[in-house]
């Protein structure tokens, strides 16, 4: 009797955790099972009405994902049998996020790119290469610049199809010029197309200490500075602030071979520049000072505590926001302008159970309708030019410059190995050296050596 | 009889086949495939084209300069930290076991911290370890010290992180009280009428009455240091230069930003046979300075 007791409470544990196990399995075989069905009736095309749910990914700001939930809204309201479940996450785990999706076999269907990573990720094989579906759905391509597609391609074959072309420009703060508390040598703001040298007096007069005495004075105390004249952090923004640079003084960020290109004397010129404004003129913040700011170099104008910081155009929202009065100018340069267009882009994933209704998203984002209802949003640059007016027209003359300065991009592709140097090695080893903590040369070195 | 016997144990396999399944579907398999994988060059896991490199991650590995720092900060966390940490909340235990008035309020307010989820943690540390704006440069400034950049410098964010886990050490203060509640008073009271000071008193006796939870504490805090990650990876992203880069912060590196699985697969068994090691060795050492109570 007792042992058959035994034997039942026996078989009623591993039972239930059958069943447990059974359920979690299941639940998921009925996904793919809706998944293969609405797959199926999709490319059906008499039964293109059945409903189909697919993911769309993206990093952002929660600001910049409630806009992209409003381009996907009237997405819908267009293909009412299309649902867009849109996924975000910040611009550093989105990345690593994508990573463990692929390694998953959970990618979203279609899925924000940037530039900078096409090669890294195509590596993988996690992209659907669009040259058919794009062919066969006779999506116009002339509207998008061969230099966008080009940075979307993968060994020849476009993977993604560029939506924006954030380009990088100088702010400032113009209620820190204007209030003589702040601007107690009355620095002028600075001209459109500004060289180092207006920067670095305009941020000496506007750099203060603790006593209101600016870093022009005699008796300067640097060590209670309470404001900056400018916020840089060419370590740790080496692809969109320090290579620009680097090309107007004549020198390169890495060679055509993908090695490191810091060691020519235009280049040692720049970095040397950058190293002083820090250490001895003390009149940009370190990165201990930028972390105590918020963390964000593009962002310590909305501190009120820097005057002028490089930023990109999507960073008038943060301005706007922070209620900052900004203006704005093209980079700094040593000889001639430049700066760095950064079109992010839009992919399917190579292994969507929904091609069509992908494409579909895909092609409405990246066309002119998308494009359009993005431009008139007023924050990102549209890539395809038939939303070039309605840009225009929403963001009015003031903002014209992010379309003016365009023509200065650098045209420096990312290869896999850049893309490692900069966000992967690069930070760790110069961001100290680069604000005069450590040694320079030192740490090329190593480097250089970390990049074979 | 033998075939009652048979039965019991046919019924013994049945009851712990959940177990048994559970191990092998979340532990075995994966640990199996990670071997499986840390000998090829594969990207991905399931990736569909890889080959078989033999022992060539193992190679790159011993030759990667980043690999050898990380190895090093996490021998430093465990040599050095593990033994501070748990002296930190020994010394904690200790206070907290004092008979004074109030003291309740004094156990609750060091539990505090352990109870906040590390992330908040953190970020209150950045705060207050900021070179510019924390609190902690502000009251040395006052007393004349110069700013120290604690998290930026590649002496101080190691020992800072530490000093972070002190903060945190809870759960082990917890662990430590109950031991010290469990010693009979008795020995102390005999210890005291034999002319034993307080020192001698915490060496003879409560140590070593104390020494199967120090045991406990320092093999799960020897565990958790080898694996060290949030703190690093939050309170300095494994920097200034590496300074705080851990081994398994660079596992993640490896796998989800450089897209070598296979290398960070190779990197994993290399730290699970690491802690293996260290862990056999303490339970060995064990044997002979942990005093049981109900042995002879």
């Amino acid at each position: 009797m007792k042992t058959k007791r035994k034997w039942k409470i026996g078989t009623l544990v591993l039972a239930s955790t059958m069943a447990v196990a059974l359920t979690g399995c299941g639940s998921n075989d009925n996904a793919g099972g809706d998944a293969n069905a609405a797959n199926n009736a999709g490319s059906g095309n008499a039964a293109a009405a059945e409903p189909v749910t697919i993911t769309y990914s993206q990093w952002g700001t929660a600001e910049e994902l409630a806009r992209t939930q409003e381009l996907l809204d009237k997405f819908t309201a267009a293909n009412p049998n299309i649902t867009v479940k849109l996924e975000g996450k910040d611009w550093a785990s989105y990345w690593d996020g994508l990573t463990a999706n692929a390694a998953g076999g959970t990618l979203p269907d279609v899925f924000k790119t940037s530039y900078a990573y096409i090669d890294k990720y195509a590596e993988l094989g996690i992209f659907k290469e669009l040259d058919d579906l794009l062919a066969k759905n006779a999506f116009d391509l002339t509207n998008i610049d061969d230099s966008l597609l080009g940075l979307h391609k993968y060994q020849g074959k476009q993977v993604s199809l560029p939506i924006d072309a954030n380009v990088i420009v100088w702010y400032y703060n113009k209620a820190l010029f204007a209030d003589p508390k702040t601007n107690p040598k009355g620095a002028a703001v600075p001209s459109l197309e500004p060289g180092w040298d207006e920067i670095v007096d305009i941020a000496t007069k506007m750099t203060l200490d603790k006593s209101g005495k600016s870093a022009a004075d005699a008796g300067f105390d640097a060590k209670n500075i309470v404001q900056w004249g400018l916020s840089l952090s060419p370590g740790s923004s080496m692809d969109w602030f320090l290579e620009p640079e680097l090309w107007s003084n004549g020198a390169k960020l890495v060679n055509d071979d993908d090695t490191l290109a810091l060691d020519t004397p235009e280049a040692q010129e720049v970095l040397n520049f950058f190293i002083d404004l820090t250490k001895n003129k003390k009149i940009n913040t370190t990165p201990a000072q930028i972390e105590g700011l918020g963390g964000d170099v593009n962002l310590t104008l909305t501190t009120g505590k820097v005057a002028m910081n490089p930023g990109g155009s999507w960073n008038t929202t943060n301005y706007q926001e922070a209620k900052v009065d900004y203006g704005i100018s093209y980079l700094p340069k040593f000889k001639t302008n430049q700066t760095v267009v950064q079109p992010a882009g839009l992919a399917i994933s190579a292994n969507t159970k929904h091609e069509e209704a992908a494409y579909k998203l895909l092609a409405w984002l990246a066309g002119p309708e998308g494009e359009t209802e993005l431009a008139k949003q007023g924050y990102s640059i549209p890539a395809n030019k038939a939303a070039s007016d309605a840009y225009v027209q929403t963001v009015g003359e003031a903002n014209k410059i992010f379309l003016d300065a365009q023509k200065y991009g650098i045209v420096s592709p990312f290869t896999a190995k850049k893309t490692d140097l900069v966000w992967t090695y690069g930070e760790q080893a110069l961001k100290l050296p680069l604000s005069g903590d450590g040694d320079l040369q030192a740490a090329l070195k190593d480097l250089a050596s970390k990049m074979k | 009889m033998n075939s009652l016997r048979k039965y019991d144990t046919a019924l013994f396999f049945l009851f712990i086949m959940p177990w048994i399944i559970g191990f092998i579907a979340f532990f075995l398999i994966p640990f199996g495939t990670s071997i499986f994988y840390a000998f090829t060059d594969a990207k991905l896991p399931g990736a569909v084209h890889y080959d078989f490199v033999g022992f060539d991650n193992f190679v790159h590995m011993a030759k990667d300069p980043i690999f050898t720092k990380s190895l090093f900060n996490t021998l430093y966390f465990v040599v050095l930290g593990v033994p501070v940490v748990t002296a930190g909340m020994l010394l904690l235990a200790m206070l907290l076991n004092l008979d004074v008035k109030g003291i309740a309020v004094f156990r609750t307010f060091y539990y505090l911290p352990t109870l906040v989820p590390i992330v908040a943690t953190v970020i209150i540390w950045r705060l207050v370890f900021n070179s510019e704006f924390g609190i902690l440069n502000a009251v040395l400034g006052f007393f004349g010290a110069g700013k120290t950049d604690w998290l930026g410098g590649e002496h101080t964010i190691k020992p800072v992180i530490i000093l972070l886990q002190v903060w945190i050490s809870g759960s082990g203060v917890l662990i430590f009280l109950a031991a010290l509640k469990n010693v009979p008073r008795h020995l102390y009271e005999a210890a005291e009428i034999d002319g034993a000071d307080r020192i001698r008193r915490f060496f003879a006796i409560t140590l070593p009455m104390i020494s199967p939870s120090i045991l406990f504490v320092v093999i799960i805090q020897t565990m958790y240091n080898f694996q060290m990650f949030t703190e690093a990876l939050l309170l300095s992203k494994g920097g200034p230069n590496y300074a705080s880069y851990t081994f398994v912060y660079n596992i993640y590196k490896s796998s989800f930003t450089d897209l070598k699985f296979s290398m960070a697969m190779s990197q994993s068994i290399f730290l699970f046979a690491v802690i293996a090691l260290v862990t056999f060795v303490l339970m060995k050492l064990s044997n002979r300075f942990v005093y049981y109570e109900g042995e002879k």
